[in-house]
């Protein structure tokens, strides 16, 4: 199975959403890191054919997926972003709503509803009203619908949103169980997530996939050009003015630094293992710090 | 109905909109039927009559004319007035009105009771278009006895010298009067007050009916646009096709049931404080101004041919909601451009001059639900040769408006990209 996404891009009178996109995508998790409005849900949606594209195709097995409408569509599970619920529905009667759009006879979808809503934990709340659930709650129920039909071809937009530490662990795990003989391309801009998930990390920036690759390809570009180095508090803000901090943690006299520039950023300063939020960092400080592109000389 | 189907039917009526809805349709029945009970006025010896214990006094006064309105009973019936106003009065000479309107009210109680006939032989002998309370004052028995011929000369004097601005073809009248022909005479007679009133309330009814279905009905496909449900729904097997058909499948039976729940109930009401007796009669008895219209149906027939067409018009304007619901984000902004349809109409006036031009104005929606109104009077539109009398005209229109639309309904939820 491979998803080709070919010279996609979407444009809304002249800005850009998505341009000139090009992947393959095969079995295994894929996850789409990006700063807000670099076109990850734009991409997303075209992906799952609720949003057409302006220029280019995006095919399964060389077969394109506007022809395969209902088949291809059979194959796709979808969390989208911010999506709505039926306030007045109980989570159960979401899930058989959901399994009847997708086609599964009553009694697979009262047993798929029962065993995702077990895995997701909200068996319990399978009763209640979705108006009285948390965001979290919520979030966990749009990942149980996505799953319903097991999809072939997993698309994720920001599915750890509203999930705490210990419900985004275990999105983590299950995601990694369910993965097998599957396309899951999920997008956020919270890197650790990612960094756990994925096999394949694809970087997006303004519309363009800037990178891609394992953690430790993208990283590896990285090296050398991480620091650590001490400075006195009190020097921090004007230190900030001229490096990129990626990190920083308050000693007792003194301030430790991670700083990502391309030359030691002080005399003493250790270069250290580059990460995943180095990365992102050095990709995205730009995109909504008006100073960057003075740091930017000295980043590079 | 299938799964999708039903679960449609449930976002429908668990919203408030319809519970506030319901609360409407109670309002109006209510206002249509059992408030005007309370403002009923009759007459008897010791005065005047008002309520419940005036509906008893006009059903007795009908009931000793319940039958057949046999030439004899018209005869009869003037026979009797004049007699009795003979032996009361002295005409009122300084005010110039005729006998019957000038006695006193004591007097005028006691020739109430024949009422029910004398009316008929008011309108029956008046000049076309009017209503001349003192005609039955000189009516000779003789006269009176050629009430169905009066009535049928009217018509042809109508059709043949109608008013200005009308003008009918030759096929129109053979049409009206082979209509005319089909109705039974004698007419036959019985109190149907309360079907009268159901039915002269029903043009309200139904556009209040419209208006609450509109609301309703408005989020079918914007909702889910609004709430951004549209994004999990597109993407799934049958989001783009069984979802729709069973969304449309939906808003039409929760149409069909809400105006059924509505129009019986508001029938219920009507028959607990009126009866059904006069359901049988033809529909030129239930009303003097609809005795003149050349519809050969009983007054039950014209009910059901009511509700079939205002039934229509439910759909009519619903089609229009689902469509434009396809097609705008919100369902607040659907609701204002159906409310803007179904009222717009009854604002603009209708000509003195151009009647093809009433006649399509009677077409629009919101005019649609004055149907029964239509039922009394003399128009004909002519459509590939056929001549359509104008409330069936209206039923096919809102007929076709229901089936033309549902598919552009349906093409602009399937072509819908969430943006």
């Amino acid at each position: 199975m491979e998803l080709t996404i070919e010279s996609i891009s979407k444009r809304y009178g002249r800005s850009v959403a998505v341009d000139n996109v090009n992947v393959r995508l095969q079995p295994g998790v894929y996850g789409l890191l990006g700063a807000n409005g670099a076109g990850k849900t734009t991409l997303m949606r075209m992906i799952c054919g609720i949003l057409s594209p302006s220029s280019g195709h995006i095919a399964l097995d060389a077969q394109p997926i506007v022809s395969m409408g209902e088949a291809y569509r059979n194959l796709l599970g979808y969390l989208p972003q911010d999506f709505g619920y039926y306030p007045d529905f109980t989570a159960r009667q979401f899930m058989h709503y959901t399994a009847a759009l997708k086609g599964l006879s009553t009694s697979a979808a009262n047993q798929r509803s029962e065993e995702l809503l077990e895995l997701v934990s909200l068996k319990e709340a399978a009763r209640k009203k979705i108006r009285t659930f948390s965001g979290g709650m919520k979030q966990r129920l749009g990942i149980a619908q996505a799953l319903l039909n097991d999809p072939a071809i997993l698309v994720l937009d920001e599915p750890t949103a509203g999930l705490d530490p210990k419900e985004r662990v275990r999105f983590r795990n299950m995601i990694a169980a369910l993965a097998k003989n599957k396309i899951v391309l999920l997008s956020t801009h919270i890197v650790p997530d990612v960094e756990h998930i994925a096999h394949q990390i694809l970087i997006m920036k303004k519309g363009q996939i800037i990178m891609s690759g394992t953690a430790q390809d993208l990283t590896r570009d990285m090296e050398g050009r991480v620091w650590m180095c001490r400075i006195a508090e009190r020097e921090v803000e004007a230190f900030s003015q001229l490096f990129l901090i990626s990190n920083l943690k308050h000693g007792s006299d003194q301030v430790e630094l991670r700083v990502i520039s391309a030359s030691p950023p002080l005399p003493g300063a250790v270069q250290a293992a580059p990460t995943l939020e180095d990365l992102y960092l050095y990709h995205f400080h730009d995109e909504s710090d008006p100073k960057a592109s003075d740091r930017k000389e000295r980043v590079l | 109905m299938n799964t999708l189907t039903g679960f449609e039917l449930r976002k429908l009526i668990s919203r408030k909109s319809t519970l506030i809805g319901l609360i409407g349709f109670l309002v109006v029945s209510l206002l249509s039927t059992v408030v005007p009970a309370f403002q009923e006025d009759s007459y008897e010896a010791s005065g005047t009559v008002k309520g419940f214990a005036a509906i008893a006094l006009e059903k007795s006064y009908a009931r000793s004319f319940q039958g057949e309105l046999t030439p004899a009973v018209f005869s009869q019936t003037a026979s009797t007035y004049q007699k009795i106003l003979n032996e009361l009065v002295n005409p009122n000479e300084e005010t110039g009105m005729g006998a019957g309107s000038g006695i006193s009210n004591e007097d005028f109680y006691k020739v109430y009771s024949l009422s029910p006939v004398l009316n008929y032989l008011r309108k029956g002998f008046s000049p076309a278009g009017e209503y001349n309370y003192d005609v039955v004052d000189t009516l000779t028995p003789e006269k009176a006895a050629t009430f169905y011929d009066q009535r049928t000369g009217t018509i042809q004097q109508v059709l043949n010298h109608p008013p200005d601005g009308v003008s009918y073809s030759e096929d129109a009248k053979a049409t009206f009067l082979r209509m005319n022909d089909q109705i039974t005479i004698p007419m036959k007679f019985d109190y149907s007050r309360g079907w009268s009133l159901l039915l002269q309330n029903s043009g309200f009814f139904f556009l209040t009916v419209c208006f609450i279905l509109s609301v309703c009905t408005a989020p079918v496909f914007s909702g889910e646009y609004q709430s951004g449900a549209d994004a999990i729904i597109l993407a799934t097997r049958y989001g783009r096709s069984k979802l729709i058909r069973a969304k449309i499948k939906a808003s039409l039976l929760f149409t069909s049931g809400m105006f059924l729940l509505a129009w019986l109930m508001a029938l219920a009401l009507s028959m607990i404080v009126y009866g059904a007796s006069g359901w049988n009669s033809p529909l030129q008895t239930i009303d003097t101004r609809y005795l003149f219209s050349p519809y050969p149906v009983t007054v039950l027939g014209a009910f059901l041919l009511t509700t079939l067409i205002g039934w229509l018009a439910c759909l009519a304007i619903v089609s229009f909601t689902l469509l434009l619901s396809s097609r705008m984000r919100t369902p607040f902004s659907v609701m204002i451009w159906s409310i803007v349809l179904l009222f717009v109409p009854l604002f603009i006036p209708e000509s003195r001059e151009n009647r093809l031009f009433n006649h399509l104005l009677a077409l629009l929606p919101g005019r649609q639900t004055e149907v029964y109104s239509r039922f009394r009077g003399y128009d004909l539109i002519e459509v590939a040769g056929l001549n359509v009398p104008l409330p069936y005209a209206i039923g096919w229109t809102a007929f076709l408006i229901a089936i033309v639309l549902l598919p552009f309904a349906w093409r602009g939820f399937r072509k819908h990209e969430v943006a």
